[in-house]
């Protein structure tokens, strides 16, 4: 066997087992002051915990961030440190940044990073959410409220609409309502039975 | 639909109803007052816009070309694979450069290739990283799909899928080629050893099971390797991953597919072709093939007997079990309606898919292009749990291998019956002998099961190709060459049923006013069509305030 070509096998081998899943952090700004900020009116921090562990113990929700709702000051500069706690590809994506309209934290697995935005001068409410696909459906939704806000994101879990509050399913949890399930009643196997008859005869026709 | 009888709740009841409410609206507004009765108009047949026949995105795709280093084949075809795509595939994401890597939406671990421990010029560590995901899943804030994939126009069940590890698609184009229907067939050679690993970005658990391929029951720490949940190990929650490890012995066309409640996971999406090809010198092969169909860099074992090489996957689709995840959001549901509500013993296929897709559309890409005297190698799976009959106009194909296994004898068929999960490789010998080929020509190649010619009962659909040969391939419209007009099947109506049925032939109104044919129709059935709503309602009427009682008894 060639001498040289198994160095380089053995080295790219182990540059396969070194190499770690790298993170991407698209649109950071933090020297770019958005309209109507003179300057960085405060310096704020946070570190979010995003993926199926913050999930746990959740009715019907698959993925999510552990804090959901976090309210800046106009002009504040916001740093995000990001920790996936999955071996999965999660991202923590804030829409309605300036002055590329989103930034975003991708990890492709396991880890840490972080990003760094200005919010606007103004009230606004800008949406966080996971891109993969149904994470934000499944969960992996929140919110910024920029000097208050102008109302909640919708279906953020426990702020705006998702499980557990909203969407509470009573037939998941072994219960039945009156209103929700009602027995199939001999008057219900009537009225099939009626509409049987109706799609014989149409058949028929 | 019998499934839903399984608990009769107010719903169901409320939907007949309505249903039978409907039809009396029906009857009843036609006929109009005094039995008078005025016809519909010939206007209003709606006028359809058809979409383009092939959407041209990069024409530039479908000449031969080297691409990093790497040979790729010509494809004539519509919409041929990326070029870049494939050359990605075959130097291994890891040895490509990140510019690329992203415009292509690709994850630097979808394919790590590595180590030519045999020195035979090609690598033999193989690290494969796939993701379990949703397309046309549910969207919160609208009807609308965020990024529809169309396997017909206007038609987009929900599936799920197999994808190679991506990344943010900034350009929003490049997702799509990857994250699509079939899971995608995935190619090794013998003596590799293959790291695939399952990393479950979706919100049920599933596993990989290695259908076919020589893999052992435990890796070497001991963990479950067969994919079979609570069999072999654990099924891979949401937000896990398992890596599963083989080194495969024999070569052929091989099978993947999720093994958890299989009876939904496989009808889903979540199934493809493996194919272990046979050791050769530089062979390094195309580890993915997305949206299956011509392998665009052919393995060097098929290229020294076959000029082309294609994979052919076909599938089976009840829109009742795909609709499910477009109607509901919460995993608790999802997991009630899709794995008890949901009854897999009442199957009844609506959609047929060949290579993720179902006719007009694989006009644009599942054809097999062959020219005069050439060879081509298909690798055809049953991937859903139909059973096929496929026939091939104007040849004779060899079936040269069942399940991955060579035939001692090989036998020449124009008929190939694939039940489920079941491989056959077909050599289609383009010799213009009388046998083999009758000669060129634009020959069509489909399932003889002719419900599979549909799509959900319209013709022409399901999983329709054809064998193109390549003077017959237009080079300007990039579609076969084909008599008569397809511009009307490419419209959402066609499929909707709107469009008169031999209107498609360019014969509109053969029979002379088509709109007045279907209600003189009904007009003789007046009597039965009213009667049955009547009666229904009445005993309707009675068993709703029956249910209203024992209701408020409960509460
Ligand atoms: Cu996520
Ligand atoms: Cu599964």
């Amino acid at each position: 066997m060639n001498r040289a070509l198994l160095v380089v096998g053995l080295l790219l081998a182990a540059g396969l087992v070194a190499s770690t899943s790298s993170a991407k952090v698209v649109n950071e700004n933090t020297d770019d002051l958005p309209p109507g900020c003179e300057e960085i009116s405060e310096e704020v921090t946070y570190t979010v915990r995003g993926g199926s562990e913050p999930a746990r113990g959740m009715d019907g929700v698959a993925f999510t961030f552990d804090e959901r709702s976090f309210e800046v000051p106009a002009c504040a500069e916001v740093t995000v440190t990001f920790v996936n706690t999955d071996p999965i590809r999660h991202q923590f994506m804030v829409h309605g940044t300036y002055p590329d309209g989103s930034t975003l934290i991708e990890l492709p697995g396991e880890g840490e990073d972080t990003a760094t935005w200005i919010a606007p001068s103004t009230p606004a409410s800008l949406m966080v959410h996971c891109g993969v696909n149904q994470h934000q459906q499944k969960g992996m939704k929140a919110q910024f409220l920029v000097a208050g806000g102008e109302g909640d994101v919708p279906n953020v879990p426990g702020i705006s609409g998702l499980p557990p509050e909203d969407r509470h399913d009573a037939h998941a949890h072994g219960e039945e309502t009156a209103d929700d399930r009602p027995a199939p009643g001999p008057g219900a196997l009537l009225a099939l039975l009626g509409a049987a008859v109706a799609v014989g005869l149409r058949g028929n026709a | 639909m019998a499934s839903m009888l399984r608990r009769v709740p107010l719903l169901a009841v409320l939907a007949l109803a309505l249903t039978a409410m409907a039809a009396v609206a029906a009857v009843g507004g036609e006929r109009g007052s005094g039995g008078a009765w005025d016809p519909p108009q010939t206007e209003e047949t709606p006028t359809p816009r058809p979409e383009p026949a092939c959407p041209d995105r990069h024409p530039d795709w479908r000449a031969a070309q080297t691409v990093m280093g790497v040979e790729v084949q010509a494809d004539p075809q519509c919409q041929p694979d990326n070029p870049e795509l494939v050359a990605s595939f075959v130097k291994g994401t890891n040895n490509v450069n990140q510019t690329t890597l992203d415009d292509l939406a690709l994850h630097e671990e979808a394919v790590e290739k590595c180590c030519d421990r045999d020195g035979d010029g090609d690598p033999d560590v193989i690290n494969i990283t796939i993701e379990a995901l949703e397309i046309n899943g549910f969207h919160l804030e609208s009807d609308d799909l965020a990024s529809p994939y169309h396997i017909a126009p206007g038609i987009h069940p929900t599936f799920w899928t197999f994808a190679p590890k991506s990344t943010i698609d900034h350009a929003g184009e490049a997702f799509r080629d990857i994250a699509r229907q079939p899971s995608p067939p995935m190619r090794v050679e013998v003596g590799d050893e293959v790291h695939l690993t399952l990393e479950n970005t979706h919100y049920f658990p599933h596993t990989v099971h290695l259908h076919g391929v020589d893999h052992a029951f435990q890796d070497e720490d001991g963990e479950g390797n067969d994919g079979v949940p609570d069999v072999s190990e654990a099924p891979i929650r949401p937000g896990e991953e398992r890596t599963y490890e083989f080194t495969p012995r024999q070569a052929g066309t091989m099978f993947y597919h999720c093994h958890v409640q299989p009876d939904v996971h496989v009808a889903m999406g979540l199934t493809g072709i493996l194919r272990v090809e046979e050791e050769r010198d530089n062979n390094t092969v195309q580890t993915f093939n997305p949206g299956a169909g011509l392998v665009r860099h052919p393995a060097e074992g098929v290229s020294e007997d076959h000029d082309r090489q294609y994979d052919y996957h076909y599938q089976n689709v009840d829109k009742q079990l795909h609709e499910i995840p477009q109607q509901r959001n919460d995993p608790r549901e999802l997991a009630r309606e899709m794995h008890r509500t949901y009854d897999s013993t009442e199957r009844d296929a609506d959609y047929f898919l060949l290579n993720g897709r179902s006719f007009p559309y694989t006009a644009r890409e599942s054809n097999i292009v062959i020219d005069e005297g050439e060879s081509a190698l298909v690798h055809m799976v049953s991937g859903g749990e139909d059973t096929h009959s496929i026939h091939t106009h104007g040849h004779k194909p060899t079936i040269v291998a069942k399940d991955g296994v060579p035939l001692e004898e090989p036998v020449q068929r124009d008929v190939f019956t694939m039940t489920a999960a079941q491989r056959l490789d077909i050599v289609i010998n383009a010799t213009n002998n009388g046998l083999d080929s009758y000669g060129p020509g634009t020959w069509f190649m489909h399932d003889h099961r002719e419900e599979a010619t549909t799509t959900d009962g319209i013709n022409p659909g399901g999983d329709i190709s054809m064998v193109v040969y390549e003077d017959r391939m237009n080079e300007t419209t990039a579609m076969p060459e084909h008599a008569g007009s397809w511009d009307l099947l490419f419209t959402d109506e066609y499929y909707e049923g709107e469009i008169p049925v031999f209107a498609d032939l360019g014969m509109p109104w053969i029979h002379g006013d088509v709109a007045n044919a279907s209600d003189e129709d009904e007009d003789r059935s007046t009597l039965p069509v009213a009667t049955g709503p009547v009666v229904g309602l009445s005993l309707l009427a009675a068993g709703l305030a029956h249910t209203r009682t024992r209701g408020g008894e409960r509460s």
